[in-house]
């Protein structure tokens, strides 16, 4: 335990000027200025005065994150924190240190996991600020008169445990392949064939799909946590977390 | 002993004697049992797909040597010094390390050993303390050992500058002080002077020397220039086509090198009745120029005494070596 934890604190050490944390709070941060400027401005686009416009943000919010952002913010993070390896020619110095290579590799995905915890913590608490900012600015958009704070952050937690099969299949990808390319294009693609087979029973088979399904479960209020989205990205999690552990393990550098 | 692997009358090799009667200890104990020799590498192929690299390596490297490993470019050092490491995995019971076995062993060996392999690792968004910094948390020395290091390899000053910034001799020191942070006993240098400028080959060549002498560490370093290896090492090992040509002591392999003196002096005549006088077998290369075998720089410095001693000027004595090539020739022609 003692040495993951100097594992950890070498690997923040390491990731210090690199644009990981950046833009993990960077994305959060860009999506709530624009939702609190499109609403100050236009609300009257998004919400008819009496619905719920936490909602109507709420929907905006996943339906942005569920279809690109996440998917994408993921696959650049998988290959951010990687790719720090790869371009100072690292691994086979790692390898070749008195530490076992399954803590190298659990620290590197504890590290992204971290990142992808801020990136949701900043959503969640930014998009209740963003409201509540409305409501002072905006008293007649009526973000005052309503509270889904719940729903919220459930939503946003399972944001969080959907995006994890994306994060273990991209991290195996940007551990395998030393370039941008092939991981980022494959993330891509995957995330659009998700996108068009979305109305495919079986999407969910596709990990890539997984956070979109916060969208429709935000949208009907669905307030179940353990949905199948959920169960199959935390399955794939696990199964491409091993897989990725078995590569590097018999990697030769 | 001139250690080429030729074998005895015996059928032994006359540089790796019989471990046969070992073999059932190795394989109980995963040890090998002869403390003096840091590294011990027994018939070890190695294949990369169906080609093979690596053909039968023997290899002895004593405690507190500086062993040069010498060979042209592709020959199997990198891939020899990566087994060592464990970034590629030998076959069982064919490499041992402080006298345990490597694959049964990795952690603890890789414990007691640095190294820098093929160019160094270096995060180049990071200054050169920072990069030294990960390996203090990961392996939990010392912050102070850190300026240290960089102090021992001439870094001092740029400990605050990004190292990618840095020259590629200033890359090569900062990969030789991760390699030293640690206080390893064994050190294992892949083309250590690789992209370094003739003052920092030397500072190199006087801080391994003084490892070795003042700290007691253990050198293992490979090299395609012989004379980078022979002005450092005491025992050498030479690779070919993944095969070790030659293992032994640098005297050894000064014998078969077939060093030569060429010798300048103002008068023909009088130097060759000088030669012929001392009965010294030498060739005329040109007017006044002559070529005569080298035996020691003792026997060098005495020759030129003597020669001014005779009356005769001298203009130049330098000492010619066989290139790599000539040297590999000598020694499969033996």
């Amino acid at each position: 335990m003692k040495l993951l934890l100097r594992i950890f604190k070498a690997e923040l050490i390491k990731t210090n000027r690199t644009y990981g944390f950046t833009i993990s709070v960077l994305i959060p941060v860009s999506i709530s200025f624009l939702q609190f400027f499109v609403f100050y401005i236009k609300h009257e686009y998004f919400a008819n005065v009496g619905m719920n416009p936490w909602e109507i943000m709420g929907y905006n919010l996943f339906n942005i994150l569920g279809i690109i952002v996440m998917p994408m913010y993921i696959v650049l993070i998988s290959y951010l924190i990687n790719s720090t390896e790869h371009q100072s020619n690292s691994w086979k110095y790692l390898f070749a240190l008195p530490i076992p290579k399954f803590k190298i590799y659990a620290v590197k995905i504890l590290i992204t996991l971290l990142w992808l915890f801020v990136f949701c913590v900043f959503t969640n608490t930014l998009f209740i600020l963003t409201g509540k900012l409305l409501s002072y600015l905006r008293p007649d958009i009526g973000f005052q008169d309503f509270n889904i704070n719940g729903l919220i952050f459930l939503s946003v937690l399972k944001l969080y445990l959907t995006g994890l099969g994306i994060l273990s299949i991209q991290f195996f990808l940007s551990i395998y392949w030393k370039d941008f390319i092939r991981p980022v294009g494959i993330g891509l693609g995957l995330t659009i064939a998700a996108l068009i087979l979305s109305s495919w029973d079986y999407v969910y088979v596709i990990p890539y799909s997984h956070p979109l399904s916060v969208l429709m479960d935000f949208k009907e209020l669905n307030t179940d946590f353990i949905t199948r989205p959920v169960l199959f990205s935390v399955f794939y999690g696990l199964l491409f977390f091993l897989l990725g552990y078995y590569m590097v393990s018999k990697k030769e550098i | 002993m001139i250690n080429v692997q030729k074998k005895d009358s015996s059928g032994q090799s006359a540089v790796f004697p019989d471990r046969t009667h070992l073999e059932g200890s190795i394989s109980k104990k995963d040890t090998f049992p002869e403390t003096n020799r840091i590294i011990t590498v027994t018939d070890l192929d190695y294949y990369y797909g169906d080609f093979k690299i690596l053909d039968n390596i023997k290899l002895n490297v004593n405690t507190n040597s500086i062993f040069g490993f010498l060979g042209p470019n592709g020959a199997g050092k990198t891939t020899t010094i990566k087994i060592l490491l464990g970034l590629l995995s030998a076959p069982h019971n064919k490499v041992y390390l402080f006298g345990k076995e490597l694959r049964k062993n990795r952690i603890e060996i890789l414990s007691r050993t640095g190294s820098l392999v093929e160019n160094p690792s270096i995060y180049h968004h990071l200054t050169a303390s920072e990069n030294l910094k990960i390996l203090a948390v990961m392996l939990g020395i010392k912050r102070t050992k850190i300026d240290e290091v960089l102090e021992i390899v001439g870094l001092s000053n740029a400990g605050s500058k990004k190292a990618g910034s840095f020259s590629t001799g200033m890359k090569q020191r900062l990969g030789i002080a991760k390699a030293l942070l640690p206080d390893p006993e064994l050190i294992i240098l892949d083309e250590p002077t690789t992209g370094l400028d003739p003052g920092g080959i030397i500072e190199i060549r006087e801080l391994l020397l003084s490892l070795k002498n003042d700290h007691g560490k253990t050198i293992f370093l490979s090299s395609h220039l012989l004379s980078e290896i022979e002005k450092i090492c005491t025992d050498v090992g030479i690779i070919n086509k993944g095969k070790i040509l030659f293992q032994g002591s640098m005297e050894e392999l000064n014998k078969l090198n077939n060093t030569h003196l060429q010798v300048k002096t103002n008068s023909m005549e009088k130097t060759r009745i000088y030669f012929d006088k001392r009965k010294t077998g030498y060739i005329t290369i040109s007017q006044n120029t002559f070529d005569l075998p080298y035996r020691s720089d003792q026997a060098t410095s005495g020759l030129v005494k003597d020669l001014v001693k005779n009356g005769i000027d001298i203009y130049s004595v330098e000492k010619k070596e066989n290139t790599l090539e000539e040297l590999f020739i000598n020694i499969i022609e033996r």
